[in-house]
C-alpha cells in the first residue's frame, strides 16, 4: 500500500476493500527461461517457459525432482539471476535485484560464522540503521517466534543443521520481509524435527501474513504446508502442474483428503 | 580441560624453568675456560655489555632506529597490500594479469633490494623502510587475495538479500570474514620483517640493532655482539605477543570468540 497523497480527488472507489476482497497477485511470473552453457555451444534447458501467479500470503510449494530448477528458479524470483527471457513480476514491478522486502534462504543458510546468533539475526536491522533498543526488541520477539531462546550467544559452528536453519529464518523475518523463500529448509533436519519446524513454519506464516514460496522434493511435505503446489519436472525444467490444497487447517496425514491430493500430485509428477 | 593443580602450576613454571636452566648451563661452560672469554662470553659478561650499552645511550638509539622502520615499513605495506590484494581477489582477470609478476618479484630476497634501495632513497631510514615494505608487502597481497576469493559466496549472496550494499558488505562481510587468514600472514610476516631489518642494518645501514651488532663485532666485542642477539629475541618475541593480543581485541569487537 502506498501512502501517496490523494490531494482533492476522491477515489471512485476504497482501495482497501478492493485489496481484501481481491485474490492479489503478488508474484507473476511471465513466460521465464533461463539455461546454462555446456560445451559445443550446446545449452543445458534448465527452466522453459514458467508461468505462475502467486497470491499474496500465499503459501505455495514448489516440488520437483533434484535437478528439475527449483533453485535456479527461487534465485531468478529473489532477483539473483536474470532469466534470458520473460519476466518476474513482484507487487507489479519487473524484479531485477535482491530486495529485502524479498529474502531468500538458501540450502546452505549463509549465516555469518564470526557473529551469534543474535547478531547474525539483527544483521539486515544493523544495514537498515534501526536504533540499538529497536533491534533488541525486534530480535527478542523474532527469536520467542522461532524458538532460539537461550541460543542467542551461540556461534554457528555451535549448531546443529536445524537450529541453523531457524536462525537463517530469524535473520530474514527480522527485516520483516513480505515474502520468503525457502530452499529445501528441512533437508538436514530428521523426521522429528521434520515435522515439528513444518508445523512451526504454518505458525509463523499464519501469524506473521507473509507469502511463502518453500521448496520441497518431498510431496507430502508440500501438501501438509501448502495452499497450493507447483509441480515442476525436469528436461527441461517446467511447471506441470499448480494443484491447489483446500484442506482446512491444523491438516491431518492421515486423513483422506490428504491421502487423494497426495496422490494426485504424485502422479502429477511421475507422468 | 582441567589438569590437576599441582600439573598446572608445573605448566606454568615449566618454561621459565628451561630458561633457568639454559642460563646456568651457558654460564657454567664459559667459566669452565674451554673457550676464550671474548670469544665465548658469559651470561654475565653479556648483562655487563648490555647495561653498558644502555647507559651510553646507544642501545635505546639502535633499538628505537630499528622498531621505527618496522612499525613504519609494515603499516605502510598493509596499508597497501590489503585492500589491493580485496582488488585483486576480486576480479579475476587483473589477478592472473598479475600473478606471474608477482610470483617473480617475491622469491627475491628483501635484501637483494638494498643497493637499489640505496640508490634510490639514498642513505637513513627510507631505504630501510622500503626493504620491510617489500617483504611485507607480496605475502600479504596473496594472502588478503586468497581470503577474499575463499569467502563463501552464499554469506555476501544473504548480506545483499538483507539490503547491504558495497560499504556495508566491505565493512560487516568481508573485513571480518577474511578477518583469520590475513591475521595470520600479519604475525608471520612481522615476525620475518623483524629478521629481515636486522639482516638489512648489517649491510647497508648506520644505525639499528643490526648495525650494533656488526660494529661490535667489528671492535671484537662479542659480549656486545651476544647482546644485540638477546635483544633481538626479546623483541620479536614480544613484537609476537603484541599481535596477538592486537588480533584477539579485533575479534572479540567482530564477534568471534576469544582465541586466548
Ligand atoms: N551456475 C550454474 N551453472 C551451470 N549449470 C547450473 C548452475 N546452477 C544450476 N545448474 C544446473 O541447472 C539444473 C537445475 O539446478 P537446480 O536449480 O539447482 O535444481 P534443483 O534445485 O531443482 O535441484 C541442474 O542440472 C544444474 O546442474
Ligand atoms: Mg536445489
Amino acid at each position: 500500500m502506498s501512502f501517496v497523497s490523494n490531494g482533492d480527488i476522491s477515489l471512485p472507489f476504497d482501495t482497501n476493500r478492493f485489496e481484501e476482497t481481491m485474490p492479489v497477485n503478488k508474484i507473476i511470473v511471465e513466460d521465464v527461461s533461463k539455461s546454462y552453457p555446456i560445451e559445443h555451444g550446446e545449452k543445458n534447458r534448465v527452466l522453459e517457459n514458467i508461468n505462475l501467479a502467486v497470491r499474496e500470503k500465499e503459501f505455495l510449494c514448489l516440488v520437483g525432482p533434484s535437478g528439475c530448477g527449483k533453485t535456479t528458479l527461487i534465485n531468478i524470483l529473489a532477483g539473483f539471476l536474470s532469466p534470458d527471457s520473460g519476466r518476474v513480476l513482484i507487487d507489479g514491478q519487473t524484479i531485477t535485484r535482491p530486495n529485502p522486502k524479498y529474502v531468500a534462504v538458501f540450502q546452505d543458510y549463509g549465516l555469518f560464522p564470526w557473529r551469534t546468533v543474535l547478531k547474525n539475526i539483527k544483521f539486515g536491522l544493523e544495514i537498515q540503521k534501526v536504533p540499538t533498543e529497536k533491534q533488541d526488541e525486534i530480535a527478542r520477539s523474532i527469536i520467542d517466534l522461532v524458538q532460539l531462546t537461550g541460543f542467542e550467544n551461540r556461534h554457528p559452528f555451535e549448531l546443529s543443521g536445524g537450529m541453523k536453519q531457524r536462525v537463517a529464518l530469524a535473520r530474514s523475518l527480522a527485516v520483516n520481509p513480505e515474502i520468503v523463500f525457502l530452499d529445501e529448509p528441512f533437508n538436514a533436519l530428521d523426521s522429528v524435527m521434520r515435522t515439528k519446524f513444518q508445523n512451526d513454519i504454518t505458525t509463523i506464516w499464519q501469524q506473521q501474513q507473509k507469502t511463502i514460496i518453500l521448496v520441497t522434493h518431498d510431496v507430502e511435505e508440500a501438501v501438509y504446508l501448502s495452499d497450493r503446489v507447483a509441480v515442476m519436472c525436469p528436461l527441461p525444467g517446467r511447471i506441470k502442474e499448480v494443484i491447489e490444497v483446500d484442506l482446512p487447517r491444523p491438516r491431518d496425514r492421515r486423513d483422506k483428503a490428504f491421502h487423494c491430493l497426495k496422490h494426485d500430485v504424485l502422479k502429477a509428477m511421475s507422468e | 580441560m582441567t589438569l590437576p593443580k599441582s600439573n598446572r602450576t608445573l605448566r606454568i613454571l615449566l618454561p621459565y624453568l628451561t630458561l633457568v636452566f639454559v642460563l646456568a648451563l651457558w654460564q657454567l661452560v664459559a667459566s669452565l675456560g674451554w673457550f676464550l672469554p671474548a670469544l665465548f662470553p658469559s651470561p654475565v659478561d653479556v648483562w655487563h655489555a648490555t647495561v653498558e650499552m644502555w647507559q651510553s645511550g646507544s642501545l635505546f638509539k639502535h633499538v628505537s632506529a630499528s622498531l621505527m622502520r618496522v612499525f613504519l615499513g609494515y603499516l605502510l605495506s598493509v596499508l597497501v597490500a590489503v585492500p589491493f590484494g580485496f582488488i585483486l581477489g576480486q576480479y579475476r582477470l587483473l589477478h592472473d594479469a598479475l600473478t606471474p609478476l608477482v610470483q617473480i618479484l617475491r622469491p627475491i630476497s628483501p635484501i637483494a633490494w638494498i643497493p637499489l634501495a640505496i640508490l634510490w632513497f639514498g642513505i637513513g631510514n627510507k631505504p630501510a623502510i622500503f626493504i620491510i615494505f617489500i617483504t611485507v608487502f607480496f605475502p600479504t597481497l596473496l594472502t588478503s587475495a586468497a581470503a577474499v576469493r575463499n569467502i563463501d559466496p552464499l554469506i555476501i549472496k544473504s548480506a545483499v538479500n538483507l539490503g547491504a550494499r558495497n560499504r556495508d558488505i566491505l565493512v560487516k562481510v568481508v573485513l571480518p570474514a577474511t578477518f583469520p587468514s590475513i591475521v595470520i600472514g600479519l604475525r608471520v610476516t612481522l615476525g620475518i620483517a623483524w629478521m629481515i631489518i636486522v639482516a638489512a642494518e648489517m649491510v647497508g645501514m648506520q644505525s639499528g640493532l643490526g648495525f650494533m651488532i656488526l660494529d661490535a663485532r667489528n671492535f671484537l666485542r662479542i659480549d656486545r655482539v651476544v647482546s644485540g642477539m638477546v635483544i633481538v629475541g626479546l623483541i620479536g618475541f614480544i613484537l609476537d605477543r603484541g599481535m596477538v593480543f592486537v588480533e584477539n581485541v579485533i575479534r572479540v569487537k567482530w564477534g568471534y570468540q576469544s582465541s586466548f
